[in-house]
């Protein structure tokens, strides 16, 4: 008898945590750019259990940014894509694809940041007339913030597509470009030891704080299909980023260890990243648009209706 | 004597590239951290082939690559022989094959990973349309290089069509189907590798170009160090068992 | 009809039209969308568009450059190094081993080690197209150095020519079909390579231009783009083909 009861009992917890594991919705996300504090809000949000609360098993898969992102979500490869380019988003939409957006993922560009070698003669932006100044590709947030940065303070540098990161550094290193461009934690190691210096930061123009340069995307037929799933994933991510801001021990220990760096250097990154900046809603679309159309993304802007079925932030 | 000398020599120009390297390591010719000195990269090397993460990479490279060989074998085969037994098809189709098998393959990623996704599937689909091309076209040659008589004789016992693709094309194009095989293995491991670097989580062309986003370029050159050898150590392998069993035919 | 079928200028349009047909069949059924694959036509007049595009021209001129550039320098190092060896046997037979497993060695995955010397620049292009075109060059060199008939040096020897005169009016001359051999295989290979570079990198020309059509998401532009690769690196190899064949009739006599 007592052996039947513990068959029994045994059969009802093993049925009862299948379930709850066949209960849990399976996921997957891609995100352009690894290891940055922005986008590992997902990674800290699996870590710390916010998805698992609502139910989401999520699996991520890493880009490297640019339209591999945006089009693992378009052919349904993945059902989310995260910290895409505002301008490359409306773009795929006005030709047709299947995307919609659900937040706002970095508003301003606080996270950018250019430099110079040390013993550079070049001190501020205004030194930066006729040097040869870095970003990451043509009609890239790099690009617009660096020529926004150089309208700002009067001058005309050579703007120079310099690549990613690490290919800018040898080039800032090696004295083939002035200037540089970079996002935390990267490079701030070399900040500390005094091996460069930084000159301008996104947050230094004004007008770009209140535009969001990055959203994240879903699936539509997915959201269609899902509409409450959608909601639970936003809600985890939001909870996630307070989370992130509240615990910041934690937040930045498990960011250094992601990126295996000190965490004195994690700490520095934070600065880059106000809480304000991971907002959710999606802000200066009309400027978007703008830049947009000028860097051949759009040929003419969205109408209202438009807009109003791309975002729709929960 | 000469074997003596040769060794000599080997061991000269050896000596004569680290000493070369080190030298420019040292010199300050180049930002520093762009020359490792060779001690550095070996240490990263030995660091490299101790971790679990790096078996793992490698794991995931074989498998593509043996896929990707898989499918091209398959297709490549069936598609040489079938084209190779048609003089017809042979020469309408040929131009095709070798415009696109002179076509650099990574340009069509895109459209891989339009139709599968940025999974392994990609990379193994890059791997199998990399291979693909030098098997069929080795296949087709092969098979127009059957001697017609066999052909005739063949066909004088009123055999089939697949009879005559199994008995008397097949055999014969084995030798031209495994140097096919030699060959696409080779544009194989590249075309995964390419696949993985452009966009993967895992594979040994991820995990080279992550040292470069790391700027870790020490571990860079040593991951490309242990690539460049498993890549002449699988072709190398190959070449000595396909030659073994066309000799053994 | 069937005396028609037999001829492969038949065979080849009629293989083209049939993959058109398929796209347009599969994208207007719904079983792949046109995200994914665009229609033949629209394909086909985007690729029209691009050649009349000067920007696609300066990308044309941009991989072309570099791919001459890039083998100027294979050239000069490959037939400069192949000599040598030629004149030092010795070193010929320790050297050869290792050029050939340079030769089947991924050579375009040293990319990553180039764009941390030179940047994300046409350096880096030209230095990685002029690395694969140089080792093909060096191995079919030294075969077509070793494939001068003895007669024709013992030839020179007795008119009391110098080494320097008998390698530039006896070997050079009489090796000139296999030089081109290496020449042309440098060639292909290395504009195979840049243009690959040029698509893995995002910078440069035609290879740039498929990478930042997908970029852009212009599905059907990049898939012109793509055409426009494969008939160039054709027309390339084409007349690479020919410029040989007229090579070998001279060599001939």
């Amino acid at each position: 008898m007592k052996k039947l009861i513990l068959t029994m009992c045994t059969g009802v917890c093993v049925t009862a945590i299948s379930l709850s594991a066949m209960a849990m919705e399976k996921v997957s996300v891609a995100i352009g750019q690894k290891g940055l504090w922005d986008t590992m809000v997902t990674l800290q949000g699996i870590e710390q259990g916010f998805f698992k609360k609502e139910g989401l098993d999520v699996e991520v898969t890493w880009t490297k940014g640019g339209s591999a992102t945006l089009q693992a979500v378009m052919t349904g490869s993945t059902q989310y894509a995260l910290a895409n380019g505002t301008l490359g988003v409306l773009g795929a939409y006005a030709k047709g694809a299947p995307i919609r957006i659900v937040m706002a993922e970095m508003t301003g560009a606080p996270d950018l940041f250019w430099y110079v070698k040390n013993g550079s003669s070049v001190k501020s932006m205004k030194d930066t007339g006729g040097k040869t100044f870095g970003f990451s590709r043509p009609g890239s947030s790099t690009h617009l913030v660096g020529l926004a940065l150089a309208d700002q303070a009067g001058v005309s540098p050579k703007m120079t597509p310099s690549g990613g990161i690490s290919g800018t550094r040898t080039q800032v290193m090696s004295d083939q470009i002035d200037v540089g461009w970079s996002v935390p934690p990267f490079n701030l190691d070399m900040v500390a030891k005094g091996d460069i210096r930084i000159i301008a930061r996104g947050s230094d123009v004004p007008s770009l704080n209140s535009q969001t340069i990055r959203v994240n995307v879903v699936n539509a037929d997915y959201m269609k299909a899902n509409p409450e799933s959608v909601n639970k994933f936003v809600r985890a991510y939001k909870n996630t980023i307070d989370w992130m801001y509240s615990n910041t021990d934690a937040s930045v220990a498990f960011y250094a260890k992601f990126n295996k760096i000190d965490e004195a250097v994690a700490r520095d990154s934070l600065k880059f990243y106000p809480k304000s900046s991971l907002g959710m809603s999606v802000a200066g679309i009309d400027e978007s648009m703008a830049q947009a159309i000028k860097n051949k993304n759009l040929e003419v802007p969205l109408s209202k209706a438009q807009l109003a079925e791309l975002i729709q932030t929960p | 004597m000469i074997r003596i000398q040769i060794a000599l020599i080997r061991l000269a120009l050896l000596v004569f590239t680290i000493a070369c390297w080190e030298l420019i390591s040292y010199s300050g010719l180049f930002y520093k951290e762009v020359f490792p000195s060779i001690t550095t990269i070996l240490s990263e090397l030995t660091i490299l082939l101790r971790t679990s993460e790096f078996y793992g990479h490698t794991w995931v490279t074989l498998f593509e690559v043996a896929a990707g060989l898989f499918f091209a074998i398959s297709l490549g085969g069936v598609t040489g022989i079938i084209i190779g037994s048609s003089q017809v098809l042979h020469r309408g189709l040929d131009p095709i094959l070798v415009a696109l098998a002179t076509t650099p393959k990574i340009i069509f990623f895109p459209i891989i990973m339009l139709l599968v996704g940025i999974g392994v599937e990609s990379k193994i689909a890059m791997g199998a349309l990399s291979a693909y091309f030098p098997i069929c076209l080795s296949t087709a040659a092969g098979i127009r290089s059957v001697p017609q008589v066999f052909i005739d004789s063949a066909k004088s016992f009123d055999v089939s069509r697949l009879q005559l693709i199994r008995f008397i094309y097949f055999p014969a194009v084995i030798p031209e189907l495994l140097t096919g095989v030699r060959l696409g293995l080779g544009v194989c491991i590249i075309g995964v590798l390419l696949g993985e670097i452009k966009i993967s989580n895992q594979g040994l062309g991820f995990m080279a170009i992550e040292y470069y986003n790391m700027f870790n370029v020490p571990a860079l050159y040593a991951s490309l160090i242990v690539i460049f050898g498993m890549a002449v150590v699988i072709n190398l392998a190959i070449d000595f068992i396909l030659s073994k069993a066309v000799i053994n035919r | 009809m069937s005396s028609a079928l037999n001829r492969p200028i038949v065979v080849t349009t009629l293989f083209v039209i049939m993959i058109g047909v398929l796209m347009q069949v599969v994208v207007s059924t719904g079983l792949v969308s046109e995200l994914i694959v665009p229609k033949p036509v629209p394909m086909v007049m985007a690729l029209v568009d691009m050649l009349q595009d000067q920007e696609v021209w300066n990308f044309f001129v941009i991989t072309f450059a570099s791919t001459l550039v890039a083998n100027l320098i294979a050239i000069g190092f490959g037939l400069s190094v192949a000599l040598l060896l030629h004149y030092k046997q010795v070193w010929a037979k320790a050297t050869t081993p290792i050029f050939g497993a340079l030769f089947a060695a991924p050579m375009i995955l040293l990319y990553p080690i180039f764009l941390v010397l030179f940047g994300r620049t046409q350096t880096t292009i030209i230095a990685m197209g002029a690395l694969t075109g140089f080792i093909p060059i060096v191995l079919n060199t030294l075969v077509a150095l070793d494939a001068v008939p003895k007669t024709f040096r013992a030839v020179a020897k007795s008119y009391r020519c110098s080494t320097w005169q008998e390698i530039f009016y006896v070997v050079i001359p009489g090796a000139a079909a296999g030089m081109f051999v290496g020449i042309r295989l440098g060639l292909i290979y290395s504009l195979v390579n840049i243009i690959g570079i040029e698509f893995l990198i995002n910078f440069g020309g035609l290879g740039y231009l498929v990478s930042h059509m997908y970029d852009l998401f212009e599905i059907t532009k990049m898939y012109a783009a793509i055409i426009l690769v494969i008939a160039v690196s054709a027309m390339f190899y084409v007349t690479l083909n020919l410029i040989q064949a007229r090579i070998n009739r001279i060599s001939l006599g």
